[in-house]
């Protein structure tokens, strides 16, 4: 999978959004022209999804033409979305396939999204939900699904730290506190009939015991799932995701797929790897048995500090930010 | 003998409670009289033991080190005669405890070696932290342990340290007592240096805990503390201790706060935690779990001062003196001879035990007497007094709360002759004899 | 260079090479106040009690390690360092 943040703009201004070092007070758009390499790109790459973030994605001005282009190459399309978007966006959604376009809508339970949006859109969408604190608290969801005839799915993700600061995220050791909350959520979501499943980032330790595999195979990848997802920036450059972005990126190759570019990426930052999200994952057994990967890695790199290099200089690779 | 069973008057309710039995229940004074069928049956079914003193040989859960009892603050309240200077233990001593611990924690069987810092100010001897700090991790890792260290700090040292401490300590219990005002007023003008310590541990990977003393000056304030302190710090739980009346605190002029004062807005306090998801802890309160002792005295606890000595508390001998207390268990040498006599432990075990109050009181086990040298000992009054009166409304409020009566908790902290109705009550204990099948 | 407490000591990170090198005890201490800006002689004498040493072993543990550090780049040069 790959992402394409087609725009900066945005009508909202969460304070976890890891986005927020891309946002500038007149909104980048990406081009029709990146975007189909960006396609291009998916397609030598064997993705048969298009993913569309922002920002807000609906809020390009040529969104339709760039989600048309996308279907017309027999791409499915999903649409990260705060739900906020512009009529016109919205009529073009509600008019297409529900077995071609998903749209995952962040709610905000302090500022939900418009009603008529996710009614409109019914089984389209697939409720999301940020945990950036540990009073996030997920069990209004099954409700919310019902209400509003949404698709009987929600997806719950940890709010990351950006690698160069400026956004809230969820500290690693308030992790087993939400671990909690999620289990009880897990299980009433489970008797409600609903589908929840996690982002990355999320580790085994910070639930109860028993949970995962309680869970069983909805546990999915948990522990496993940070690796470079690849973010497409509006201007074309390629970063291994939005937390790292400050620390590395590439121009959308012309003849390379996404496998050669994760594997560089992965490489790039396979020192930092071994930090893990507590000092205790370079001796934990899962971990050591392939079952974890010590988290989110930019949460991980939160944890250094900074050594002056051989000589008193900086070394020559941009230094991670940690705290010095 | 039955498991008693306690009962507490709320408005025209009662609130029964038989912890070893697991049972809470709300009722009318008809069914108190005459229990019904389901609450007989809950109540005969298998109760659990009742909490015992310690017994056999010693089990220490950590170990305590006060590496001095200097401190580089004199905070209004404090009784323990701080001052710049003071006696501070080799180096050499603070290694050989640590070692004595950890061949205990790997002979036990346990996972992690759990080391302690209290004061004083225990990085008013730095050099002393820091050297038990890498020693506690190189046997650690010797013996395939985890290392869990937590201290006691009032905070004031340079960023530098803060960084250390936020780095190599799992848990810090910072002394924090609200906003600047306040704060100042108890704690020698400290809230700058206080506030960039806690901002720095906000960024740390360690478990912050804040620990706030409450007197009748910040007593109203401390839902909105919690508010400010999660809002600006993001600490991972605050700790409320009502202020513990001194000398100093008296020439100061501070006040402990009125019991059922401070009750309420704890009860607001907690709230505003939950809503924030982490928890306000009035640690007298905890109905999770029995216990027989909270208190570390009453729970094997080893403390190595800087002379050598070993003791169950930290705080001043001559605190428990003034008691007529002798809460010393032995001596450790700085080659590592480690002294516990039997009959020093069993006699610390017993004062443990001995706790007047507490009998009939439904907090028996979870309170379980609080502090054995400041509120429980041998010889202390009988009667209940302020640390009981706010204990047993939060635990009254704790226990509404848990059967889904958060409004009726609410209504009672709200109700000063109803609070007092109840906390004030000479026995909590219902007679037994209705509880025959 | 990035570091990291660990549970068994400290990961040392060059970040322009990519090295990592996780070092345990009684070196993890030594780096530790090292990075700290701690004189020698201090460093010495809490390493005798973190180690179990004689003065005179644990002057001769930290210049080893020490030339070690700076072989390998991860530490500076004497004359580079500051303070």
């Amino acid at each position: 999978m790959a992402n394409i943040s087609v725009t900066t703009a945005c009508n909202r201004d969460c304070s976890y959004c890891f986005a927020r070092g891309a946002r500038r007070a007149v909104a980048a758009h990406m081009s029709a022209e990146t975007f189909e390499k960006a396609l291009d790109f998916l397609a030598r790459s064997g993705i048969e999804e298009a993913r569309l973030l922002g920002g807000e994605p609906t809020l390009h001005p040529e969104f339709q033409r760039l989600a048309e282009m996308a279907l017309r190459r027999g791409l499915r399309l999903r649409v990260f979305s705060n739900g906020r978007m512009p009529k016109a966006a919205l009529e073009w959604l509600e008019s297409q396939p529900e077995e071609r376009v998903a749209v995952l809508i962040n709610f905000a339970p302090d500022d939900p999204p418009p009603a008529e949006t996710l009614r409109r859109l019914g089984k389209r969408v697939t409720l999301g939900l940020n945990l950036h604190t540990p009073t996030v608290d997920p069990s209004f969801l099954p409700g919310a699904v019902r209400e509003y005839g949404v698709a009987p799915r929600v997806r719950l993700g940890l709010a990351h730290p950006m690698a160069e600061g400026g956004n809230r995220f969820l500290d690693p050791r308030h992790y087993r506190a939400v671990g909690r909350r999620v289990a009880d959520f897990f299980e009433a979501a489970r008797e409600a009939g609903v589908e929840a499943s996690f982002d990355c980032g999320f580790v085994p330790c910070m639930f109860p015991r028993g949970f995962l595999e309680a869970m069983g195979t909805a546990a999915g990848d948990i522990g496993t799932q940070c690796s470079p997802v690849l973010d497409i920036l509006p201007d074309g450059k390629v970063v291994p995701c939005y937390p790292l972005a400050a620390l590395a990126r590439e121009p959308l190759p012309d003849g390379e797929t996404a496998d050669a570019l994760r594997a560089r990426f992965t490489e790039r930052f396979s020192s930092y790897r071994r930090l893990g999200v507590f000092r205790e994952c370079t001796v934990c057994e899962v971990r050591e048995n392939g079952g974890c990967n010590g988290g989110c890695l930019a949460a991980s790199m939160q944890r250094l500090r900074t050594a002056p290099g051989p000589g008193g200089a900086r070394a020559s690779r941009q230094v991670p930010r940690g705290r010095s | 003998m039955a498991p008693p069973v306690f009962a507490l008057p709320v408005f025209d309710k009662w609130l029964l409670y038989a912890p070893l039995n697991g049972v809470t229940a709300l009722v009318n004074r008809a069914a108190l009289e005459d229990f019904p069928e389901e609450l007989r049956a809950a109540l005969g079914e298998q109760p659990e033991p009742e909490p015992q003193p310690r017994q056999g040989a010693i089990c220490p859960q950590f170990l305590g080190i006060v590496p001095t009892r200097a401190c580089n603050l004199s905070c209004a309240y404090c009784g323990f005669g701080a001052t710049p200077r003071g006696q501070e233990m080799e180096l050499r001593l603070a290694a050989a405890g640590v070692d004595w611990m950890a061949e205990f924690a790997a002979r036990s069987g346990r996972r992690t070696l759990d080391v302690h810092f209290f004061g004083g100010e225990p990085f008013a001897a730095p050099d002393v932290v820091d050297a038990a700090v890498h020693r506690t991790r190189a046997a650690a890792a010797a013996r395939d342990l985890l290392p869990h260290l937590e201290v006691a700090t009032n905070g004031v040292f340079s960023e530098a340290r803060a960084r250390f401490v936020g780095d190599y300590f799992d848990i810090v219990v910072l002394s924090f007592d609200g906003f600047r005002a306040a704060h100042d007023r108890h704690r020698s003008g400290s809230f700058d240096q206080v506030a960039a310590t806690a901002r720095a541990l906000s960024a740390a990977p360690s478990g912050v805990c804040f620990r706030v003393c409450v007197g009748e000056d910040n007593v109203e304030q401390l839902a909105e503390t919690v508010d400010w302190f999660v809002e600006e710090f993001r600490p991972t739980s605050i700790d409320f201790e009502t202020l513990q009346p001194t000398p100093q605190s008296d020439r100061a002029g501070l006040r402990a706060p009125d019991p059922y004062v401070f009750a309420a807005h704890f009860r607001k306090a907690a709230r505003a935690a939950d809503g924030h998801g982490i928890d306000a802890i009035y640690a007298a309160a905890v109905t999770e779990g029995l216990r027989f002792s909270f208190c570390p005295v009453g729970n094997d606890s080893l403390i190595l001062h800087p002379d050598g000595r070993i003791s169950a508390c930290y705080l001043l001998e001559r605190d428990w003196q003034a008691r007529g207390l002798d809460l010393n268990l032995g001596r450790l040498g700085s080659c590592g001879e480690m002294e516990l006599p039997e009959e020093d432990v069993r006699r610390v075990r017993e004062l443990a035990a001995s706790k007047p109050r507490c009998r009939t009181c439904f907090c028996r086990w979870s309170c379980a007497g609080g502090c054995h040298v400041n509120h429980s000992y041998p010889g202390c009054a009988a009667r209940f007094d302020d640390f009981c009166i706010q204990t047993r409304v939060i635990t009254a409020c704790a226990l509404l709360d848990g059967l889904g009566l958060e409004s009726m908790a609410d209504g009672l902290v709200a109700d000063a002759a109803e609070m007092r109705r109840l906390a004030l009550r000479q026995t909590d204990v219902v007679d037994g004899g209705r509880r025959c099948a | 260079m990035s570091w990291a407490v660990e549970a068994r000591g400290v990961l040392l990170i060059n970040d322009a090479t990519g090295a990592v090198v996780t070092v345990g005890y009684p070196q993890a201490a030594i780096w530790e106040m090292l990075t700290g800006g701690e004189s020698n002689e201090r460093i010495a004498r809490k390493l005798c009690a973190i180690a179990s040493l004689e003065p005179e072993a644990a002057e001769a543990l930290m210049r080893e390690t020490v030339a070690a550090w700076r072989a390998a780049g991860f530490l500076a040069r004497e004359e580079d360092r500051g303070g």
